[in-house]
């Protein structure tokens, strides 16, 4: 068991691209937890996804070993976080289980959207901050121009920022000494009886499920009898260890220590995030604050392609959420699409991640429909439900209104950029709340409906700034919409996968756009095919396309018919990606596409 | 499937058309007593197949000699393969004797010989009825020539079919339309085979397409062209029994009507392919090599091999009879479909409800007004969609 004096646990927070993992990577070198070869870049991002898109998804841990100039030998423990808006809530469950943070900020570029949105959030968890200015050795570096930023932006007293360069490593050896010097050792108490939080649960194929905790008071050990307090069910700690970030098993675990323990937990239902966990036979009778459980705030259906494929996606699925306890399911039925999925999601970047996952890991064909947000519904007899999928909707003589969900979205854009990221914001029904200057950047900040950001407003603000502008949201609050459901219809058949809910003045507008670009989508057919946009029954758009004119093989004789009948067979392929709906065939495309206008 | 028919392919032709995706060649020297051989050892193979499965008996319908330019062979060497013919097989007492020929004055000076030789049909390659057409499509021979030979032939071979290939971008509807008209007013054709151009792989079209150098009429140009075609044949008192055939009536081709109905034919020569049905009812595919070399030396041993043959299973045998068959203005009979797992039931309910197909006496036909789709509703119809 550690001494918690010598004990500093403590979260990397910064804004994407900012050099958060190589900056960990950097001090588990220093620190010797790994030989150079075992090195590779990124130790923490697991997943291939990770590596490849250079974000952290998930929340990682390391222990790492660093001895101190006055000669002692002390603990970190380093959790990495997720930069990305979507993941904000494992940002919060990190910095639960640390006293302090280190924040990393570009020296090129300044402080940036989440940065602020993550810093703000550890100095509400009462963190010691220690601030890092990172990528010194850019030639574009100007350390003194941002520490003034750190000062007048976040309100950190900036001349103490360390200059680093995680490239180089230079610098790398006053981060640590910092952190020992200026974070706290966890309070807490080996006597007391065991209260430890549940910090993040995962299933492994070799250990089974993981259950990643941060020991508050008391001692873990093997053989304990544990109990999960909100659920009251127990278990026996089968075996615990560390990450080095190598797995290291110990034998037990005392405060301010953070680990994993294994218990044949045979469900992650089990394991609620920010849930105490305590002795059975020796209970503590106060359980810790924990956190607020992240809700899904985007919905939308995954369907397989080939219907026989359903129990596998349900399979796919229930795996997937034993290592991602943020996203629901719950089986959809269209009349489009067939048997499904109606899926939640932190946001869309979560969503884009799942929905790889299952087309990589799980080898699955999907079709997905377009996403919506969460709407609560008042219904003419009071009843309020909350309305997953706008094909849902009840008619409108049930319905007394609807509410949308808003957000407060900060915006940093370079100066040039502001105009056309102002027009944006307002085209997406945005309110300003304010709009500062940092040096040469704009610091925006709007209340936005989510239906208008859910879909491509971060791609629309990334190419109108040509890719300077950072934006962090947080929900605000529900708010009356005027909001219609616009159907489409394909041959007057209404398609519900296709269904929309948008507000009323932009409905003409959507409605439009959608029917163009389902005749872009759709191929001809052997005759035309109407495609019309409505609300209720008042047709608010329509598109036609024409017939197909020449699909046929002038000249067929003995010789030709095998490379026809192959030829056949390849375009029977190809015909897969379509779905057939009444008389017309649709590509499965079309559901995701024709609602990104 | 009682008929039987065989092709004999003469590959060699006096230059490639750039249009042509036929196996043939550049005419080079060869030896006409090796063709022969070569040829006749290749029909005994087929005789012999043909009565290890109990189908000695079979009488012959058709014979057709396609290629290349069959026209530039030997008359003596039709006379022979005929003869040889004769001998392994019992003719139908009006079997047709297809050759193919170009309308030049060449042909024209042989036209008596292959006559005598037992050939009754021609098949023209008329191909474009103005110079501008043929130039367009590589074409040696021009209008008026082909005219003069077409006239002169014709006192001899009564049963002349006229190819014609239409669509071309260099054509304007108005003048394709009356040019059509008049040739038909002109000359009193038996049957005419009308192809759009179609650009396929390999040709020197192809290649030229690809580059941008070529181009192709519009689809709704096409259908124009097509319907118009189609309607200027009806008022000229032709039927039109495929796709792209026409015929005065009892002149519609029997050799040619042996592969939309999927009876038996054996193919002679390079590259030729051979449909039959074996004693246990199923649809035995021969491939002959393709290179004219490799196929003459392998046809003048004792033993000869064939590229490849193989046994088409029940489902695509099956997706042949009715891609092929659906391609006939008079349709498929659906007694030779007693599988027809692939047929999709809902889509072809669908098409028949708004008259694309239609199902009469057992038979499935598409609308002729739906002919210039005809292989968007044939995949339709074998479909196995995914159901909603």
């Amino acid at each position: 068991m550690e001494d918690i004096k010598k004990i500093r646990n403590f979260s990397i927070i910064a804004h994407i691209d900012h050099g958060k993992s190589t900056l960990a990577d950097r001090l588990i070198q220093e620190c010797g937890a790994l030989q150079d070869r075992e090195m590779k870049e990124q130790v923490l991002d697991n997943m291939d996804i990770e590596r490849e898109r250079g974000i952290t998804i998930k929340a990682q841990t390391v222990r790492l070993k660093y001895r101190h100039d006055d000669g002692e030998t002390y603990t970190l423990n380093l959790i990495d976080t997720p930069g990305h808006v979507d993941f904000s809530y494992e940002v919060s469950r990190s910095l639960s289980a640390c006293e302090g943070s280190l924040l990393i900020v570009d020296s090129s570029q300044g402080v940036e959207a989440q940065t602020l949105a993550n810093v703000y959030q550890a100095i509400d968890a009462d963190h010691e901050i220690v601030t890092v200015l990172n990528k010194i050795d850019l030639p574009a570096s100007e350390p003194e121009r941002i520490k003034k930023q750190i000062d007048e932006v976040i309100g950190l007293p900036g001349e103490e920022a360390i200059e680093v360069s995680a490239k180089t490593g230079a610098g790398i050896k006053s981060v640590l000494s910092s952190l020992v010097e200026k974070l706290p050792p966890p309070q807490g108490k080996i006597d007391n009886q065991l209260k430890a939080m549940l910090i993040d649960s995962w299933f492994d194929p070799y250990l089974g499920i993981l259950i990643l905790v941060r020991i508050v008071d008391g001692k873990l050990f093997k053989g304990q009898k544990i109990r999960f307090m909100s659920t009251g069910s127990s278990y026996t700690v089968d075996s615990l260890g560390i990450f080095t970030p190598k797995i290291l098993n110990v034998e037990s675990m005392g405060p301010g220590e953070i680990g994993f323990f294994t218990a044949s937990v045979k469900t992650v239902a089990d394991c609620n995030v920010g849930d105490t966990i305590t002795d059975d036979k020796k209970p503590t009778n106060s359980m810790l604050d924990g956190f607020k459980p992240s809700i899904p705030v985007v919905f939308c259906g995954l369907f397989p392609t080939d219907s026989a494929d359903f129990s596998d996606l349900k399979d796919a699925l229930e795996k997937l959420s034993l290592n991602d306890s943020s996203f629901s399911f719950e089986a959809e039925t269209s009349a489009a699409l067939g048997f499904g999925f109606r899926c939640g999601f932190l946001g869309l970047l979560h969503m884009e991640i799942i929905r790889e996952r299952l087309t990589r890991e799980f080898n699955l064909e999907l079709i997905s429909t377009a996403p919506s947000v969460v709407y609560e519904i008042k219904k003419v007899n009071g009843e309020i439900v909350k309305l997953h999928n706008p094909a849902d909707l009840p008619d409108a003589n049930n319905l007394d209104h609807i509410q949308e969900p808003w957000i407060t979205a900060t915006i940093f854009v370079p100066d040039q950029y502001l105009g056309s990221v102002l027009t944006l914001c307002t085209e997406r029904r945005g309110e300003q709340v304010d709009l500062s200057y940092v040096g040469t950047r704009a610091m925006l900040v709007y209340k936005l409906p989510l239906n208008e950001v859910v879909f491509d407003f971060y791609d629309r603000l990334k190419s109108v700034s040509s890719g300077y502008a950072s934006f962090d949201y947080q929900f605000d609050k529900y708010r009356l919409g005027d909001l219609v459901k616009v159907s489409i219809l394909v041959n007057g058949d209404q398609v519900d996968a296709l269904a929309m809910i948008t507000n009323k003045d932009h409905a003409e507008k959507r409605g439009r756009a959608i029917c163009l670009k389902l005749k872009e989508l759709i191929p001809r057919q052997l005759f035309k095919v109407a495609l019309q946009a409505a609300i209720g029954s008042k047709v608010i758009a329509r598109e036609t396309i024409s017939a197909v004119r020449k699909d046929v093989t002038a000249k067929c004789y003995g010789g030709d018919i095998s490379r026809k009948r192959k030829l056949l067979e390849k375009q029977k392929a190809g015909k897969k990606k379509m779905r057939q709906f009444g008389q017309v065939e649709i590509p499965q495309n079309a559901f995701f596409e024709a609602l990104k206008i | 499937m009682n008929k039987l028919g065989i092709y004999i392919h003469w590959p060699y032709c006096i230059s490639k058309c750039p249009y042509c995706d036929f196996n043939s060649h550049k005419i080079q020297n060869y030896d006409p007593n090796e063709w022969l051989s070569a040829y006749e050892n290749q029909i005994k193979y087929f005789k012999e197949y043909l009565v290890s499965q109990n189908l000695k008996n079979i009488k012959l319908s058709s014979i057709f000699f396609g290629g290349g330019t069959p026209s530039l062979m030997p008359p003596k060497l039709v006379e022979k393969v005929l003869l040889f013919i004769n001998k392994l097989f019992n003719f139908d007492k009006n079997i047709e004797i297809t050759l193919e020929s170009n309308p030049t004055n060449l042909e024209l000076n042989k036209i008596s010989d292959f006559k005598s030789a037992g050939v009754n049909r021609v098949s023209l390659g008329v191909q474009g009825l103005n110079d501008t057409d043929l130039k367009y499509l590589g074409r040696l021979h021009n209008a008026s020539e082909t005219f003069i030979v077409l006239d002169l032939m014709q006192k001899i071979i009564n049963n002349i079919s006229v190819d014609l290939i239409y669509a071309l971008s260099c054509q304007n509807l108005e003048i394709w339309n009356h040019e059509l008209q008049t040739f038909l007013k002109n000359f009193s054709i038996k049957h005419l085979s009308a192809y759009q151009l179609v650009i396929e792989k390999g040709t020197k079209f192809y290649h030229l397409f690809n580059r941008g150098e070529l181009k192709t009429v519009s689809d709704n140009l096409y259908k124009e062209f097509y319907f118009s075609t189609k309607n200027i044949l009806k008022d000229n008192k032709f039927d039109q029994y495929e796709i792209s055939n026409f015929s005065k009536p009892n002149f519609f081709s029997k050799h040619n009507t042996i592969y939309w109905k999927s009876d038996n034919w054996i193919g002679i020569g390079p590259g030729a392919i051979s449909r039959i049905w074996n004693n246990k009812k199923e649809r035995i595919e021969f491939e002959n090599f393709k290179k004219p070399e490799t196929w003459l030396k392998n046809c003048l041993q004792n033993k000869i091999n064939l590229k490849k043959i193989l046994t088409i299973n029940l489902d695509a045998s099956e997706q042949e009879i009715l891609m092929m068959g659906l391609r006939l203005n008079e349709g498929v009979d659906l007694n030779k479909l007693q599988h027809r797992t692939f047929l999709n039931n809902d889509a072809m309910l669908h098409i028949q409800k708004q008259g694309i197909i239609n199902i009469r006496k057992n038979k499935l036909m598409i609308n002729e007004n739906y002919f210039n789709v005809h292989d968007y509703i044939v995949r339709k119809i074998i479909d196995n969609y995914l159901s909603s």
